[in-house]
């Protein structure tokens, strides 16, 4: 059964509606892109999957256990709320990722182990007890990230995630998530990176309000819109 | 002050009057973290006016000695109330806020001047008791029961509590009841408000909420220790307000309040001090060649 299901779902705000048609579906284990031209609802899709926001038609179905508001899906939104200036020590903005996920009310040691692991991959360790607020951008985009992937059990949902990062860390963020891919966790990753999207995606969805394309990589890589965006340089 | 000591009774007023400013101050500032972090701390202050109407209701209910008890019900809806409307954006955030305290706060005075007139009763709920005679034991019992609920909420669902306030839509996606904190939070800031009211005063009441949380913020980085800073920060500053007041016959709440300012003016001067001093010596430690390549580099 499909980890998610979506038919004809449209999407919007306060009932402008700026993603339409789309009609996906989501295997266990699946890696997929999303890609698409600034503006064109790849975000917002993000968020509907996520049920942050209620889609205006059609019916998102989840299934295999994940549902959102019920744990195990890590999120790295494109741009967060979180104020730039939130006095919290790396280490518990990290750890907060297993906050819904340890079944108790503390953390257990496996969170704790795993927390470090992530921020050991990601080269974040160092600064463990360093404030949040006195981090770089690219830092905090760091750290943010190792939160979503203590999060994901099931899923994670990744929007634009290397923005602000150098190439090491996004070589690292790659492997790291390839790495979860191949235990079993199902990603979907909003991204510009076609280099990426030839070595790591599965399946590939092209929004452009609508899809304009949705399959595997490898008829992706073959399809007018992906010639049609080489060919052009405003990509 | 020191002949009022040798008066027992007098001396028991005193440190029932104490304890209750103390565990306000404690949870008010336990809460204040989260709620200036969440950009919420508006909220707190349109509570403690709504606190105010909330009073003069219960007057009119003729609950005599028990206000206090009928009040906390009454804050509680309109809490719940401006959850509401603030999430559902009928109205823009801070909006709501001022329609609902200035609507309760004029409840408030139009109800006070239809039954007793402008009495003490009035002038105390706004700016807080000048005598503290008028603390009960009921007050004092809802006090410690409010503080001890805020720090045992704090110390078992602290992680939850972190997550939420850190990032609402993260912890919403991965599954936590983040509606459910919240309205905890507003339901526990709703009965500070309350009981607070009589000893500092409604129109007073939410410097508590903001003044230590600052301060502790100024501080600390993690919040862990901006919580219980915040806590000790203001409950130091309660007790030597509270001596200050029965010294200087002050009313409670404004030198409480006058204190926290103070604390938090001072602790804003010296940690800029101290950054200033760190980036002045970070600079001197930089060979020349570095220091050169900074100013490069701009
Ligand atoms: N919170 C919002 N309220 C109203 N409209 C919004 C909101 N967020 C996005 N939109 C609109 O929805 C459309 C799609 O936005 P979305 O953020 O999904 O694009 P995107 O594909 O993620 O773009 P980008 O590549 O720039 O991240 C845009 O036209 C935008 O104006
Ligand atoms: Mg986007």
């Amino acid at each position: 059964m499909a980890l998610i299901k979506c038919e004809n779902v449209s999407l919007g705000y306060e009932g402008e509606v700026v993603v339409k048609n789309v009609t996906l579906s989501v295997e266990r284990g699946d890696y997929m892109f999303v890609i698409g031209e600034n503006g064109g609802g790849k975000s917002t899709l993000i968020k509907g999957l996520l049920g942050l926001i209620r889609p205006v038609t059609g019916k998102i179905e989840y299934g295999d256990g994940i549902s959102p508001h019920c744990g195990g899906i890590g999120y790295l939104p494109q741009r967060t709320d979180v104020q730039r200036d939130f006095p919290a020590s790396v280490r518990e903005v990290v750890m907060s990722g297993c906050v819904a996920r340890s079944r108790g009310l503390f953390y257990s040691r496996a969170d704790r182990e795993r927390a470090h692991e992530t921020m050991r991959r990601l080269g974040i360790h160092g600064i463990e007890r360093r404030s949040y607020r006195e981090l770089s951008g690219g830092q905090q985009q760091r750290v943010l990230l190792a939160r979503a992937l203590c999060a994901a059990d099931k899923l994670l949902l990744l929007d634009e995630p290397v923005t602000g990062l150098d190439p090491f860390a996004t070589a690292e963020l790659y492997e790291t998530v390839g790495e979860l891919n191949r235990e079993g966790i199902t990603v979907i990753m909003v991204s510009h990176d076609i280099g990426a999207l030839s070595a790591e995606a599965k399946t590939v969805l092209h929004i452009k309000t609508e899809p304009v394309f949705y399959g595997s990589r490898d008829d992706y890589m073959q399809s007018d819109v992906y010639k049609g965006i080489r060919g052009s340089k405003n990509f | 002050m020191l002949d009022l000591l040798s008066n027992p009774i007098l001396v028991r007023i005193l440190i029932r009057a104490a304890v209750v400013g103390a565990a306000v101050s404690l949870s008010s500032s336990v809460l204040g973290v989260t709620m200036v972090l969440r950009r919420m701390s508006m909220i707190g202050d349109g509570l403690a006016h709504a606190g105010f109407g909330a009073l003069a209701m219960a007057t009119l209910l003729g609950a005599g000695d028990l206000k206090t008890e009928v009040s906390i019900p009454i804050v509680m809806a309109t809490a719940m109330v401006l959850l509401y409307i603030s999430e559902r954006g009928v109205l823009g955030g801070d909006a709501a806020v001022a329609v609902v305290s200035t609507g309760m706060m004029t409840a408030g005075v139009l109800i006070f001047s239809f039954t007793t007139g402008y009495t003490a009763d009035m002038c105390s709920s706004l700016f807080g008791s000048a005598s503290i005679l008028t603390i009960t034991n009921g007050d004092l019992v809802l006090s410690l029961l409010l503080a001890a609920a805020v720090v045992i909420i704090f110390a078992v669902f602290f992680n939850r509590i972190f997550a939420v306030t850190f990032d609402e839509k993260f912890c919403a996606a991965a599954g936590i009841r983040v509606w459910a904190y919240k309205m905890l939070t507003a339901a526990l800031i709703a009965v500070t408000v309350v009981v607070g009211m009589k000893l500092i005063g409604s129109l007073m009441i939410s410097a508590l909420v903001v003044f230590p949380a600052l301060s502790s913020m100024k501080l600390c980085r993690s919040f862990r220790a901006v919580t219980v800073t915040a806590g000790i920060i203001s409950v130091c500053g309660f007790a030597l307000g509270f001596i200050l007041s029965c010294a200087y016959s002050l009313p409670a709440g404004a030198s409480v309040v006058a204190v926290d300012i103070v604390l938090y003016v001072a602790i804003c001067v010296v940690t800029a001090i101290i950054d200033k001093r760190r980036k002045m010596r970070a600079v001197d430690m930089q060979s020349p060649i570095t220091a050169k390549n900074a100013e490069n580099k701009g």
